[in-house]
C-alpha cells in the first residue's frame, strides 16, 4: 500500500466536484478503508496476518461496502457509490505498486493469482509526503481566496 | 418487518466476511517461514517469501540474523544491511534452520510509513464523527 496521506491526497483532488459536498467524507473513508481494516491487524498482531488477508481484497470490500451502508437510514445508494469510489480509488493506487511476491489478490477467492502494474515500492511514495501536503495547501487557499472573491462582487 | 429484512440482509453480508476470512486464513496455498521451522524436514529447500514484520535483528559474517514472530533466523546473504530495520525476501529455506537469500528488499521507510498513515485515518474518522452520529436505539447513522 502507499501511505494513508498519499491515499488521501489523491482523494482530495478527485473529491474536489460539487457532487461530492455532501458524501465527501464517504470518498476519503473509501480510500483507507482497505488498509484501516486489514493493516492494523498484521501490523500489531503479526501472527494473525493470514486472517487479514482477505480483507484487502475486492470482494470483501464490496460486501463490507453493502454491510456497512445498512447503518444509513436514508441515501443508502449513495453511500455505496461513494464509499465504492472511495475504494476503488484505493485499489487503483495499490496497482500501481511492485513487490517481491504476490502483491494483491484481486480475485480471491477464486484466485490467488496477483497482478500489479509494478511502478513504485510501497514505501517510495513516502518521500512524496511533503509534496501532497504543500500542493493540497495550495489548492485549499485558492479556493478560499476564490470564494472570498466571489462573495465581494456578489 | 422491514427491520427483519435489513437484519436478514446484516446477516447475510455479515456471515459471507466472516466466511472470506477464514477462507483466506486456512486455504492460502503460501509457506511460511513458521511452517518451515514448524517442519524443517518437509520444508529443505522450498523457496519462500519472508515479508510479515521480519526486522533485521544481527549482521553476521556471512550474512544477518532476522527475528520474524518471535523466532530469530540465520540468513546468508549480503552483509551491508543494518539492525532494526524491516526486511523483505525470498529465501530457500534449508532444513538446519537457516536460508539462503534469492532476492530481498530493505523497506527502509517502513516506519515512517506506518506512523505518518495514522494522522489522515485519524482525521478521517473525526470528519466522519462530526458528519455523523450513531443512533443506538434504531441502529443507524444519522446526518449531524
Amino acid at each position: 500500500m502507499p501511505d494513508l496521506v498519499t491515499h488521501t491526497a489523491a482523494a482530495y483532488f478527485l473529491s474536489r466536484h460539487r457532487c461530492f459536498q455532501r458524501y465527501r467524507v464517504l470518498f476519503y473513508l473509501g480510500t483507507i478503508l482497505p488498509d484501516i481494516l486489514a493493516r492494523p491487524i498484521h501490523i500489531i498482531f503479526p501472527q494473525l496476518y493470514f486472517y487479514s488477508v482477505a480483507i484487502h481484497t475486492p470482494i470483501f470490500m464490496a460486501i463490507f461496502t453493502l454491510f456497512f451502508s445498512e447503518f444509513f437510514r436514508k441515501d443508502r445508494w449513495a453511500v455505496v457509490k461513494f464509499l465504492g469510489a472511495g475504494i476503488v480509488v484505493h485499489f487503483a493506487l495499490d496497482l500501481l505498486q511492485k513487490h517481491l511476491a504476490a502483491g494483491y489478490y484481486w480475485f480471491f477467492p477464486f484466485s490467488w493469482k496477483s497482478f500489479e502494474i509494478g511502478l513504485f515500492w510501497p514505501e517510495d511514495f513516502v518521500s512524496l509526503i511533503p509534496l501532497w501536503c504543500v500542493l493540497v495547501l495550495a489548492a485549499e487557499i485558492l479556493q478560499r481566496l476564490k470564494e472570498h472573491s466571489s462573495h465581494r462582487t456578489a | 418487518m422491514i427491520w427483519r429484512y435489513r437484519l436478514l440482509r446484516v446477516a447475510v453480508y455479515f456471515s459471507s466476511l466472516v466466511l472470506l476470512v477464514l477462507y483466506g486464513r486456512f486455504f492460502h496455498p503460501f509457506v511460511t517461514l513458521q511452517m518451515c521451522l514448524a517442519d524443517p524436514e518437509k520444508y529443505d529447500g522450498v523457496t519462500i517469501h519472508v515479508g510479515n514484520e521480519a526486522v533485521i535483528v544481527e549482521v553476521l559474517p556471512d550474512g544477518f540474523s532476522l527475528e520474524q514472530l518471535g523466532r530469530r533466523v540465520r540468513v546468508l546473504g549480503p552483509r551491508d544491511v543494518r539492525v532494526g530495520e524491516f526486511i523483505i525476501l525470498n529465501a530457500v529455506f534449508h532444513k538446519e534452520g537457516w536460508l539462503e537469500v534469492k532476492r530481498m528488499r530493505i523497506a527502509e521507510k517502513r516506519r515512517a510509513k506506518i506512523w505518518l498513515s495514522v494522522f489522515p485515518a485519524v482525521f478521517i474518522c473525526i470528519y466522519f464523527v462530526a458528519r455523523f452520529r450513531f443512533d443506538f436505539r434504531t441502529l443507524y447513522f444519522e446526518e449531524r
